[in-house]
């Protein structure tokens, strides 16, 4: 039996997920990009519940390979922001502490 | 027909409300609804916060409010102890060497556990004894095996069974040695162990068959009693022998069943939230506890579950999601409380934000600029009288209080300009604490006095990313975290004069988000979409986590009423949570003679 259900689901704010949906099923969401835009990608506890609040909230169910490819082209684009983001004249560790470190790669359960 | 007062010998209380409950089975009369009602108790398991590190195979002894969990397997065997507070867990001291499949018994500041197995081949016979603070060596099992059980005390434990080989053997240990007692009638392993050492359950297991065999020992032998309904291994048990529970094993997968029982037979009980095996146990059949295990995937779980059964609604502490905030940013400032703060300031990507706005617990509106666009700003106080101070780019000294309204412009600055500082307190005693001037870390303390800024003690530890990782007052102020070369787990606290050093973290974090409205005995704080940290004035311990990640975001609130919300590196976050801790209600029942 799955453990999780992968999505897409836009966060709309207040009531997105409620203190009654976080207790009812595991939610975890990470950005996602679908080459075009950002895009909010969840990992949701895979009982009724948790199906129910993806088609609730309009989402469309992805694979797993599918959610993670989203969420690694978000974080390719960080890393490349992060590649581009120099100072002339500016040392790795002066970058680091501007910038903070390298983004890595999410790796979603 | 016999009356009421012919059954009880008391008359039905006639009352135009509900009362405060004293005792479950209180009956009484609502005139207002017209209707007999009492308070019943329901069992119900509700989710409790997670283990630091997920694990199965461990050991465990203590109460629903204060228990231990210790060693297991957490995908390497583990020498790591975890206490749970009745809110969270937080970790004490290692045991001496790593272990798994041991058995314990007693409490958290008088606890032991026995046997168990290394990750090679070796079968363990020592026993270490647990004072609440520190691991120390008791005498030696005689048969040395692992998947074993246990009940009892410190100083009155009881062993029995285990592998390998499916053992019977009993041993009662007195404090200082086990002698041995009498065998069990049906020799197994992956039992169940609850009771006293006169006056214990063993229950299910493996022998390799998996059974429902449950043996009541009275201190001097083991009798056959009542069968569990459903035969499993690998359960968990906790209570009495005459109010036993046991919940979870394996059948021939995972379960979640929970069985309660009266001294001769077994009824069942509600289910666990998450099926799983290795499940370690504690408390009594009011208020137990049940946490980590093994789950088909991943292997190791850190799910808490805490069982009640009580005329009191439990409703477990979670995050669940607030209005967005209209500009998605990250390194903003954040103040107030859940239904009246203000995020101010940040980085949008392209640009510094001067963007104020403000939450009514439901959703952000825009407010005037800040005067001075910055990053990495420190903010504190409430949303009529707030203070924010310093920040980046190019080490800011600028100081602004909010009405509510409108920023204005203090004369009198940061003495030392610097960006990525915490700020705590109110509005007109204030402490900014800690940052970097051009990416240097700072120790230096500044008191603000509604006027002016003065020098204070400086921290012990010097340390920058902290903008929103203060909380408390000026006389009672708090610091977690931040970087300091590396991210950190210090904690410090303020009374005003001086800074001393508080509970670590449970994991080192920069960049870490607290609800600034907490206090120095009562905060909230993190970062990632993985567990967030509660203090309790001593020590860090797990709280329920955020759903997604909000490192650099702002924070604001209390930790029974927390609010965190934009944040991220990259992209930048517009999302926000908000926090409700545990709550609890007595509920009635109405009596329906239908």
């Amino acid at each position: 039996m799955a453990i999780f259900i992968y999505g897409t689901a836009n966060n709309t704010g207040k009531n997105f997920f409620t203190h009654e949906d976080r207790r009812n099923f595991f939610l975890r969401g990470y950005t996602g990009h679908d080459g075009s835009n950002y895009i909010d990608t969840w990992v949701i506890g895979a009982n009724e519940k948790g199906a129910l609040w993806l088609a609730d909230k309009s989402g469309t169910e992805k694979t797993k390979a599918e959610a993670q490819a989203l969420v690694k082209a978000s974080d390719d684009l960080a890393r490349t922001a992060w590649d581009n983001n120099n100072v002339d004249g500016e040392s790795a560790d002066e970058k680091v502490a501007r910038i903070g470190s390298k983004p890595g790669f999410t790796t979603i359960p | 027909m016999s009356t009421y007062t012919e059954l009880k010998g008391l008359k039905v209380k006639y009352l135009a409300s509900d009362p405060d409950p004293e005792a479950a089975g209180d009956v009484w009369y609502n005139s207002t609804t017209s209707v007999l009602k009492t308070f019943v108790g329901r069992a119900a398991w509700s989710a409790g916060s997670p283990l630091s590190t997920a694990r199965n195979i461990g050991a465990f002894f203590g109460t629903q409010t204060a228990a231990v969990s210790v060693g297991g397997n957490a995908s390497t065997f583990s020498q790591q102890t975890e206490e749970y507070n009745g809110s969270g867990w937080s970790v004490g001291e290692n045991i001496p060497a790593v272990r798994g499949f041991s058995a314990g018994g007693g409490t958290l500041t008088a606890g032991l556990i026995f046997g168990g197995h290394s990750p090679n081949t070796t079968t363990f016979n020592t026993t270490f004894e647990y004072d609440g603070t520190d691991w120390t060596a008791g005498g030696n099992i005689n048969t040395a095996r692992f998947s074993l059980a246990g009940a009892g005390t410190q100083t009155a434990g009881l062993a029995f069974g285990g592998n390998p080989g499916s053992k019977n053997e009993s041993e009662e240990y007195n404090g200082t040695a086990w002698t041995e007692g009498s065998n069990l009638n049906d020799a197994r392993a992956y039992l169940a162990g609850l009771g006293i050492q006169t006056a214990a359950l063993a229950v299910g297991g493996k022998s390799p068959a998996v059974v429902a065999v449950n043996e009541s020992y009275d201190g001097s032998s083991w009798t056959e009693v009542g069968d569990l309904n459903t035969a499993r291994w690998a359960l968990g048990g906790f209570g009495t022998q005459t109010a036993g529970m046991v919940s979870g094993g394996n059948i021939t997968a995972a379960s979640a069943l929970t069985e309660e029982f009266d001294g001769s037979s077994w009824t069942e009980g509600p289910d666990l939230a998450t099926a799983r095996w290795y499940i370690g146990t504690t408390g009594t059949n009011t208020a137990g506890l049940g946490f980590g295990g093994s789950v088909p995937t991943p292997a190791y779980s850190a799910l808490t579950e805490e069982y009640n059964k009580s005329f009191e609604v439990f409703t477990a502490g979670a995050w669940a999601s607030g209005g967005n905030v209209n500009t998605a940013r990250n390194y903003l400032a954040g103040f107030g409380i859940q239904t009246a703060a203000v995020g101010v300031g940040g980085h949008t990507g392209p640009a510094n934000s001067a963007a104020t706005e403000e939450y009514d617990g439901s959703s952000w509106t825009n407010g005037n600029n800040i005067g001075t666009a910055r990053y990495s700003l420190g903010g504190c106080g409430t949303l009529t009288a707030g203070l924010a101070a310093g920040g980046h780019p190019g080490n800011k000294s600028n100081t602004e209080e909010y009405d509510g309204t409108n920023w204005s412009e203090q004369a009198n600055d940061l003495n030392t300009a610097r960006g990525e500082v915490s700020l705590f307190g109110i509005q007109t005693a204030a402490v900014a604490a800690g940052g970097s001037v051009s990416g240097t870390v700072q120790n230096a303390t500044e008191e603000y006095n509604g006027s002016s800024w003065t020098a204070g003690e400086n921290m012990g530890t010097a340390r920058k990313s902290l903008p929103a990782g203060g909380a408390g007052t000026l006389t009672a102020g708090l610091i977690c975290g931040g970087n300091t070369g590396s991210n950190s787990t210090a904690t410090e606290e303020y009374d005003g004069t001086d800074w001393t050093a508080g509970g670590n973290l449970l994991t080192a974090l920069s960049g870490n988000v607290m609800t600034s409205g907490g206090t120095q005995t009562a905060a909230v704080q993190g970062k990632t979409a993985a567990t967030t940290e509660a203090y309790n004035g001593t020590v860090w311990s797990t709280n329920p986590a955020l759903a997604a990640a909000h490192g650099y975001g702002g924070g604001a609130g209390t930790s029974t009423a927390g609010l965190i919300f934009a944040g991220n590196p990259s992209p930048k976050s517009n999302a926000t949570e908000e926090f409700t801790g545990t709550t609890s209600a007595a509920t009635a029942s109405t009596i329906d003679f239908d």
